[in-house]
């Protein structure tokens, strides 16, 4: 019975997520480009041996895992710190709680195009806090050395927030007794973070990370509004390239193979991960 | 005659008058146009939209579809709604070098039976190229672009003539103190980085695709010595070193805040540098790009124009609202309002458009001199194999000779692999 | 060993929780804090644990003064009303953690928690999770878990509410045996009376933040000094008589007897308890509850008596016993 509850949601899960991906699978072992008319012609796995072969993908890939793999970091640890803020009572915790959600809810290109303006050298005002401290121009978008941080910052302070608000839902979870009985026994308040917030956070840490992961692996219009890929296409992602595939070069069988491509290994990242933490002693016993 | 029969003549009577006064009505109904046009155009057209529709009360209905600002955002719009089959749009304002691309896809209609030679001949010379391709006409041009040098009257009595001269010019006024920086244009990763080099390239006497081969000329000396200029631009200061994320408006924000001697940019930063608040207003002269001794110089085509798509359903009322919008009395009402340069050669000599603008004559110069970004459906593609490698001389990543070599290599490869499909 | 609160008030905002509360209890007492939902029984435990700080009044245990001594160094054994378990640790897990926290010695870890299991019989369950026990036997483990904490008093809030009735009445006599077995205070929230009265020795009946009386069960049953006690204690409820002359006259429903000249009254509803019966009646002093023995008839005429020295008679007023 419960099974066919679950029917609608699994043929909606199946009609948005499963008929495009299987789409891109046969798309991906044709030429369907300009050249062709954008007709599709079966190339035998073509796409797949350029795929391989294509220097540019494994830059954008590991330039991409990077990407996602810090500012995700960045994000649960900025978020954890937030999240125990915001769960402590203080006078005025609304309003803020209101506030931090406030870059969430911006639409990614304005804020990338502010990004871009912060960074911007000479006027922006990161360069106007090197002129007071009498450092040289730094130069933050034109150097493919450190550029992507720049995107990392610019992603770490639009989904915090979001991830925030995640780990806020998880601590409201955890009942003030346990840390009262952990009180009596003798904790103190940092062992208390250890001891029980953070195994009783785990599930919530390890659903921000899966999630946000997924979402950083697709970073593509921060990237596109804030360098465009470059400089020397040292921020370019892997969503960037499929894009300019099917969209500037008409090249709708290469883009796919990229994009399956790239769904691949992020599935791949997320198993490991996913692996990793389970294997840790504490989650055994939160997910059993 | 009974009851019944009569009720059913008078039934048949009001059926059949009903159907003629709808089909009366329908064809009174004017056909809808709808024009898809970046934000900024979209919006200096109504005026002469209202117009048009005044002009065409009850025959046609000109519609414009307000696109995304950003040009790329609207290529993606229109590109998204022809891959879903049955367009909403009967034409589209598109930039230069799309037009080869959405022609080999298919999506535009030819423009020839609605133009003779004489319309072509009323195009100024440089507007005359990008319009077609594979010897049909798929558009027809609104505004034209080109690559300009604007320069600081103030600093300098002469512009700069060739890559040398910029140089030393500009290292001398940035050694009086006078201005911290030298010379601003696109180094961004993007678009405008390749016309910038095109330009450099043929004024140091290269070609970046010889029209009609395959032949790549990125590894050639010229075009190694473009790239090794560009690069000396930023390792000796002339160009901060930032032009390596700059595109058009980062780098009109510096010169007019009149920190730079020098700026390559479009005719649309004339009327930015001469509003009444720019700091350096009646201190800009415009010229066209520096050229090596013995080359010529050059400038960018860069222009927008109207293609009907193929699956309108109405082209020769679509070729109507073009011939307006792109007529003598529209283009001169768009320079007069909004700079837009013009298209139609006598519009040059108009003396109300010269007397409104003292750039026109070097405008109409550069005009003679454009030169046109490689026309092949690949062009995203090999555009984008030349922004990586000069992005990545330019921040130094590379070596001039390695990066042009990949260069030259990818684009023959991109080339080749399409000659073989 | 011993409790003392000594004039203990606290205050959230404007509102008095708990109220100049004077406690004592003794070596190898329970004293049971029974009130309904509100009344500060649960407010007055967290003063006495160190969890809340008493606005005023002090608090002793064994003659020293606690006031404002951390709750770790009180060294309590508490048991929460929902046990207050680890969910990510297994049981032994969770007995172990205090001890851990407290640096005990890991040799010394293992023997206490296995004797403490063994003692709880909850050797089989030692590598569970919390999620997996029953009721009763998570009831096992914080309890085990208080043992462990080698405290100098008990506190027991409401532990036996999370389990169904008849396991509840079967747990009383080991969990009483096992708080009891070493001398501690023992001080024991509930809102169920009869738990109070099987599980303590005394109890103190709270209203308001304040202990309305404090007594052995008999005591509170017999002699209850206030018209509160003497409805909060006994089921069925005491019948109340409408005040005469500014007296309130309470008589419990076991104390009426079938006369053949008295009260008049109509019955209204009967209800079976097995060997008795209570019986719902309408009379000219107002509505009166009645037990009598499981095999009366209802007679014709129904008339009640009572003998007076089973009367509890109290101020109108001030709601005090006045006889």
């Amino acid at each position: 019975m419960i099974q066919l509850l679950l029917l609608p949601a699994a043929l909606l899960i199946a009609l948005v997520f499963g008929i495009p991906l299987i789409r891109y699978c046969w798309l991906s072992v044709h030429a369907n480009s300009v050249v062709t008319g954008l007709v599709a012609i079966p190339n035998h796995g073509a796409n797949w041996l350029r795929l391989f072969n294509d220097e540019r993908f494994w830059q954008d890939s590991a330039q991409t895992a990077r990407f996602a793999f810090v500012s995700v970091s960045l994000e649960l640890l900025l978020a954890l710190a937030i999240a125990l803020l915001l769960d402590q009572r203080w006078r005025g915790r609304g309003v803020v709680r209101a506030i931090t959600l406030l870059p969430w809810a911006l639409p990614t290109t304005v804020m990338a195009l502010g990004w871009r303006w912060i960074f911007n050298t000479p006027y922006g005002p990161i360069e106007q806090l090197a002129v007071l401290f009498r450092l040289p121009p730094l130069n933050i978008l034109s150097n493919p050395d450190i550029t992507w941080l720049a995107t990392v910052v610019g992603d770490v302070w639009k989904t915090t927030p979001f991830v925030a608000l995640i780990l806020l839902a998880g601590l409201q979870t955890i009942p003030n007794d346990l840390y009262e009985a952990f009180y009596l026994e003798g904790g103190n308040p940092r062992a208390a973070f250890f001891k029980v917030t953070l195994p009783l956070l785990q599930p919530y840490l390890l659903l921000g990370l899966l999630f946000r992961l997924a979402q950083a692996f697709g970073v593509f219009d921060l990237i596109q509004v804030m360098t465009g890929g470059g400089p020397a296409s040292s921020t370019e992602s892997l969503a960037l390239y499929a894009y300019l595939n099917a969209m500037r070069f008409l090249d709708f069988g290469y883009s796919a193979t990229v994009m399956i491509g790239s769904f691949l290994l992020l599935v791949f990242i997320c198993l490991f991960s996913w692996l990793v933490i389970y294997q840790t002693r504490h989650l055994r016993g939160v997910f059993k | 005659m009974n009851r019944r029969t009569g009720w059913g003549l008078a039934l048949f009577l009001v059926l059949t008058s009903l159907a003629v006064l709808t089909s009366w009505a329908l064809s009174l109904r004017p056909i809808r146009i709808n024009v898809l046009m970046p934000a900024s155009f979209a919006d200096q057209t109504t005026e002469l939209v209202r117009k048009f529709n005044a002009d065409h009360t009850g025959k046609i209905n000109l519609r414009v579809t307000r696109g995304p600002l950003e040009t790329e955002a609207v290529s993606d719009l229109a590109i998204s709604s022809l891959l879903l089959g049955k367009s909403p749009f009967d034409a589209l304002l598109i930039d230069v070098t799309w037009l080869p691309k959405y022609a080999a896809a298919g999506w535009l209609a030819p423009l020839d039976p609605w133009i003779d030679q004489q319309a072509i001949d009323s195009l100024a010379p440089g507007a005359q190229l990008g319009n077609s391709y594979k010897d049909q006409i798929y558009r027809w041009p609104l505004v034209a672009d080109m690559g300009l040098l604007y320069w600081r009257t103030d600093l300098m009595k002469e512009p700069p003539k060739t890559p040398q001269e910029l140089l030393e010019i500009s290292q001398r006024i940035q050694q009086e103190g006078r201005v911290p920086y030298g010379y601003v244009w696109q180094g961004r990763q993007y678009e405008g980085l390749s016309c910038v080099f095109l330009e450099v390239l043929d004024g140091f006497g290269g070609k970046w695709l010889t029209p009609g081969t395959d032949i790549v000329g990125l590894n050639s000396p010229a075009s190694q010595k473009a790239a090794s200029w560009l690069r000396k631009l930023i390792s000796s200061g002339v160009s901060p070193k930032a032009v390596i994320n700059y595109a058009e408006n980062e780098t009109l924000q510096l010169f007019k805040s009149g920190d730079a001697a020098l700026m390559r940019n479009w005719p649309y930063a004339w009327g930015e540098v001469q509003k009444t608040n720019s700091p350096i207003k009646g201190k800009v002269g415009v010229t066209t790009m520096v050229a090596a001794p013995g080359h010529k110089s050059t400038a960018t085509l860069g222009s927008w124009g109207f293609s009907i798509l193929k699956g309108s359903s109405n082209p020769d009322a679509a070729a109507e609202v073009i011939a307006f919008l792109t007529s003598t009395y529209a283009q001169k009402q768009l320079f007069l309002k909004n700079s837009y340069t013009p298209t139609k050669a006598e519009l040059f000599n108009d003396p109300e458009l010269l007397a409104k603008s003292t750039i026109l004559p070097i405008l109409a110069e550069a005009l003679q001199s454009t030169e046109q970004r490689p026309q092949t459906p690949l062009y995203a593609q090999i555009s984008d194999v030349l922004q990586r490698q000069l992005s990545s001389i330019l921040t130094g990543k590379s070596n001039v000779n390695t990066a042009m070599d990949r260069a030259q290599r990818n684009t023959e490869q991109i080339l080749l692999a399409a000659g073989e499909t | 060993m011993s409790l003392i609160l000594e004039n203990i008030s606290r205050r959230i905002g404007r509102d008095w929780i708990v109220r100049h509360l004077q406690l004592e209890v003794a070596e190898g007492e329970c004293l049971a804090l029974l009130g309904p939902s509100g009344c500060g029984k649960s407010s007055t435990l967290r003063l006495i644990a160190g969890l809340d700080q008493p606005n005023e009044g002090r608090i002793y245990i064994n003659g020293k003064d606690v006031t404002s001594v951390s709750p770790v160094n009180r060294r309590i054994g508490m048991v929460f009303q929902s046990y207050a378990l680890f969910p990510h640790l297994t049981v032994a897990e969770n007995l172990a953690l205090g001890l851990r926290v407290r640096k005990i010695s890991a040799n010394d870890q293992y023997q206490r928690v296995a004797s403490v299991l063994a003692l709880m019989q909850l050797e089989d369950q030692a590598n569970q999770r919390p999620a997996q026990l029953s009721g009763g036997q998570r009831q096992r483990v914080a309890l085990a878990r208080a043992l462990l904490r080698d405290p100098l008093i008990y506190l027991l809030d409401e532990p036996m509410s999370n389990l169904d009735a008849q396991l509840r009445e079967d747990l009383r006599p080991e969990l009483r045996r096992l708080i009891l077995k070493d001398g501690q205070p023992v001080v024991y929230v509930t809102h169920d009376q009869h738990e109070a009265m099987a599980m303590a020795h005394r109890i103190g009946v709270m209203r308001g933040g304040q202990i309305e009386q404090v007594g052995t069960p008999q005591e509170l049953y017999h002699q209850p000094t206030s018209i509160f006690v003497a409805s909060f204690i006994g089921r069925p409820q005491i019948n109340l008589l409408p005040a005469e002359s500014g007296i309130i006259t309470a008589i419990r429903p076991e104390d009426l007897k079938l006369c053949t000249q008295g009260l008049s009254c109509q019955l209204i509803h009967r209800e079976w308890l097995g060997t008795s019966q209570l019986w719902l009646l309408e009379s000219s002093r107002g509505p009166l509850r009645i037990i009598t023995t499981g095999d009366t008839s209802i007679p014709n005429d129904i008339q009640l008596t009572w003998l007076p020295e089973k009367e509890h008679k109290f101020d109108a007023s001030s709601g005090l016993r006045c006889n």
